[in-house]
């Protein structure tokens, strides 16, 4: 080797210098490559090679699987689709699809940007993506990338303004292979002339309605299903817009489509927009999968750095205090970032919470422990007492949607020191490593894939906590004319139900009470009726009406009171119930406080004991 | 009686060790040529993830490791012609030693080198390819290896005597 061998050598390792500590994450290369990982060890952590074969050899044959099942793909007609969609959401991974926006557009979203609280890391660069006007209203589809977000903006403007903004993680494109994601449905603009009448209330519809997302290259064009048929749009800067101009209430785009350039359609998964009073997101076919067992039982974990109030992550400044009323009257607090390629931070505050109450409806005298969601202008969260922290799984559990049309569910929480680490299951068969950082976890997940399971793992990788989101039936959109209609009265008050059906097979019904029953109620349910088959409620305190709905082979129910009394009622037709409870059973001593629902043959098919509130 | 043992090949496998054992070698060569860690951690996850997907198609007709330098070296590129305008929350990570100042003429000639003398010299050092792995990444002969490594030398020895006049 020549002394300029020597010195080449020498200027290359200083540029480039050896690392022992690299972080190699080969989960992370078969998630991206779309196999499934589900083998217990740490992300980052490097094993031997000897190690990894013992124990991920049927990894490979997953591998296999999965890599044969794209070489079968490429030869049939939508194989060209999968092959190219993998990869090609390319411009939106760079940050350039369309066109940039004028100098002006971009030092106006930057001032905004650098103005909000959780504002988007970096400097994104905002592109321009597709411009269309209908009835007056211009809409301006944007979209940028930040970190690990990809977001589109809607603007509209002229007979009608409004705004709205939201992200798709990156890591939702590695999930499945569909070439087009949907970001927004339905979301609505300005006030239309179309109104409906749903149970006791008016409901107005939007002067237009919103869909928009992105595209894979190879899509032509993307095909909207609603009440009114079929739509198509151009894929234009590998984007998509539509706008239903005045849309009927509660109309919903219930179908998408890609159509592909060699002339293949493909379904398109999104989540319905819920619409008026009633119905869920619903969510994938299935149920998520991972662990169904708690392996080693862990409560009453603590977070040592909150007990200390050591100065993790950033200060729970003035600006946050006054932004966000939650946050407001903390007397600890810090603001965490999960995942730093996000822009939603999570605060932990401790103090007199906000959202707690006793039955009596006071502030509890003990502190609680809070966690807000902050993203861009809006907080969401919870709280548990400080001292009785996490008493039934080492982590809080929720997710929060933002915005109407938003496609894509937050969960977010806190951990005990306990929790090594996280995992989402989805009812689509995903498995995603939950970033945590700081006892602090976030994950953004098309609603789509739920229901969805978060499971902890300890440091030697057992199950010590699993949870599960609820499963509701889906949106549920009540049609044409009431199917029932019940009154009852009692002296001091009313109550009237009115029942409809909805346009995905199931049922809804509204209540309005006056007097001391003065409220609006409402529930409704699917078409697969398949948990809680009775579903009553009470009003007041102490009840004098009991009202709600039964499932079909409940065929009586039995009150049941205080003082021994028992009596039978038999539900209306559908299931539905409008009782009022006799005068001398609605006094403390001799109030109800079981029901049973029984079937033909006295079975009985549910039971409940009403809580003491004496 | 003889007994046949059946030898089981398993390419997913060998990606995997290939992928434990030679990481840091990978992340270098990705380093080297997008000058930012987070960006080269990305490309090298991102070929080896390709790699995985485009098994089937690997005749074998290269050694793997070769194939997916190739992977990784052409998405590196495709990402620098693109203008990656990627926005990453931390600042880019200072890739100097503790001498930032040694050879600093040298490195900065090193940069402005042909493409096929850097690849080259990247994939001799930061890689420790011999000359028909090296071929085998970037669809040369053997010989063209040799060539090309002596003409980048040259051109270095060139550019700093240059320099020192």
């Amino acid at each position: 080797m020549t002394d300029l061998d020597l010195l080449v050598a020498e200027a290359l390792e200083n540029d480039v210098p050896f690392r022992r500590d690299a972080e190699a994450d080969w989960p992370d290369v078969l998630r991206r490559a779309g196999v499934a990982v589900a083998f217990n060890g740490h992300p980052g952590r490097v094993v031997g090679a000897s190690a990894v074969r013992r124990s991920h050899r049927r990894w490979y044959a997953a591998a296999a699987t999965a890599a044969a099942l794209l070489a079968l793909s490429f030869v049939t007609p939508l194989g060209g689709a999968i092959r190219d969609t993998v990869a090609d959401f390319s411009d939106w991974l760079r940050g350039t699809p369309g066109e940039p926006v004028s100098g002006e557009e971009q030092r106006a979203f930057d001032e905004a940007n650098a103005r909000s609280y959780a504002a988007f890391p970096g400097s994104p660069e905002l592109r321009r993506l597709i411009r269309t006007e209908i009835d007056g209203v211009s809409y301006d589809l944007l979209g940028f990338r930040s970190g690990n977000s990809l977001c589109i903006r809607v603007v509209a403007a002229g007979e009608a303004r409004g705004s709205t903004l939201t992200c798709a993680p990156v890591g939702e494109l590695r999930h499945d292979d569909t070439p087009v994601r949907v970001l927004l449905a339905d979301w609505p603009v300005g006030k239309g002339d179309k109104t409906a009448r749903l149970g006791f209330e008016t409901y107005r519809a939007p002067l237009a309605q919103v869909t928009a997302g992105i595209a894979a290259d190879g899509v032509s064009g993307v095909e909207l299903v609603d009440e009114h048929g079929s739509h198509r749009v151009d894929v234009v800067a590998n984007s998509f817009l539509y706008v239903a101009p005045r849309p009927e209430v509660a109309q919903r785009v219930t179908h998408v489509r890609a159509q592909l350039a060699d002339g293949g359609t493909v379904g398109v998964p999104f989540t319905v927009t819920p619409s008026g009073p009633g119905g869920g997101y619903g969510g994938g076919a299935g149920e998520p999968g991972g662990p169904t067992r708690v392996e080693r039982a862990v409560k009453g974990g603590r977070i040592g750095w909150v007990d200390r109030r050591d100065e993790r992550g950033e200060p729970l400044d003035e600006s946050a205090r006054e932004k966000f009323h939650l946050l407001a009257e903390a007397e600890f607090g810090r603001v965490l970032t999960p995942d730093p390629d996000s822009s939603k931070r999570i605060a932990i505050t401790i103090g007199e919470s906000p959202l707690l109450r006793t039955d009596a409806g006071e502030r509890p005298k003990r502190p609680a422990i809070c966690t807000s969601v902050l993203s861009r202008g809006t907080a969401s969260g919870g709280c548990m007492s400080f001292d009785d922290m996490f008493p039934d799984v080492p982590f809080t559990f929720g997710y929060s949607v933002v915005g109407a049309g938003d496609q894509f569910a937050t969960f977010a929480g806190i951990a005990s020191d306990d929790v090594a680490r996280l995992e989402l299951f989805t009812a689509t068969g995903n498995r995603i490593d939950v970033p945590l950082r700081d006892n602090a976890y976030l994950a953004e997940v098309a609603l789509a894939r739920l229901p969805a399971k978060l499971v902890a793992y300890d440091t030697e990788g057992r199950v010590i906590g699993i949870r599960e989101t609820p499963r509701d039936d889906g949106p549920a959109t009540p049609v044409g004319e009431p199917i029932l209609r019940l009154k009852a009265s009692a002296a001091d008050g009313s109550l009237e139900l009115v029942a409809y059906r909805t346009r995905e097979g199931g049922q809804c019904w509204f209540g309005r009470g006056t007097g001391t029953a003065r409220v609006n109620v409402g529930s409704c349910i699917g078409k697969d009726w398949r948990e809680a088959p009775v579903r009553l409620g009470l009003l007041p305190d102490p009840a004098v009406f009991v009202y709600g709905r039964v499932r079909d082979e409940v065929k009586r129910i039995t009150l049941r009171y205080a003082d021994g009394d028992e009596q039978r009622i038999e539900p209306e037709r559908d299931g539905y119930v409008l009782f009022v409870i006799p005068p001398e059973h609605r006094t403390q001593a001799r109030r109800l406080v079981e029901f049973w629902g029984l079937a033909f043959d006295g079975k009985v098919v549910a039971r409940q004991r009403l809580p003491d509130r004496g | 009686m003889s007994s046949v043992r059946e030898e089981r090949h398993d390419p997913a496998a060998e990606l995997e060790a290939l992928y434990v054992q030679r990481y840091t070698a990978f992340l270098r060569m990705a380093l080297a040529l997008l000058g930012d860690r987070e960006r080269a951690r990305d490309a090298v996850q991102e070929s080896f993830a390709r790699a995985l997907r485009a098994l089937p198609g690997f005749r074998g007709d290269v050694p793997l490791e070769a194939w997916v330098f190739t992977i990784l070296t052409n998405h590196c590129r495709d990402l620098r012609r693109a203008g990656l305008q990627f926005t990453v929350d931390r600042p880019a990570e200072a890739v100097a030693n503790d001498h930032p100042g040694e050879h600093a003429e040298l490195r900065a000639a090193v940069a402005t080198l042909p493409e096929r003398q850097r690849l080259v010299l990247f994939l001799r050092h930061y890689a420790d390819l011999d000359y028909e792995s090296i071929g085998a990444t970037l669809g040369i002969e053997r010989g063209t290896v040799a060539a090309t490594l002596h003409a980048a030398h040259t051109r270095l020895r060139q550019m700093l005597k240059e320099t020192t006049r």
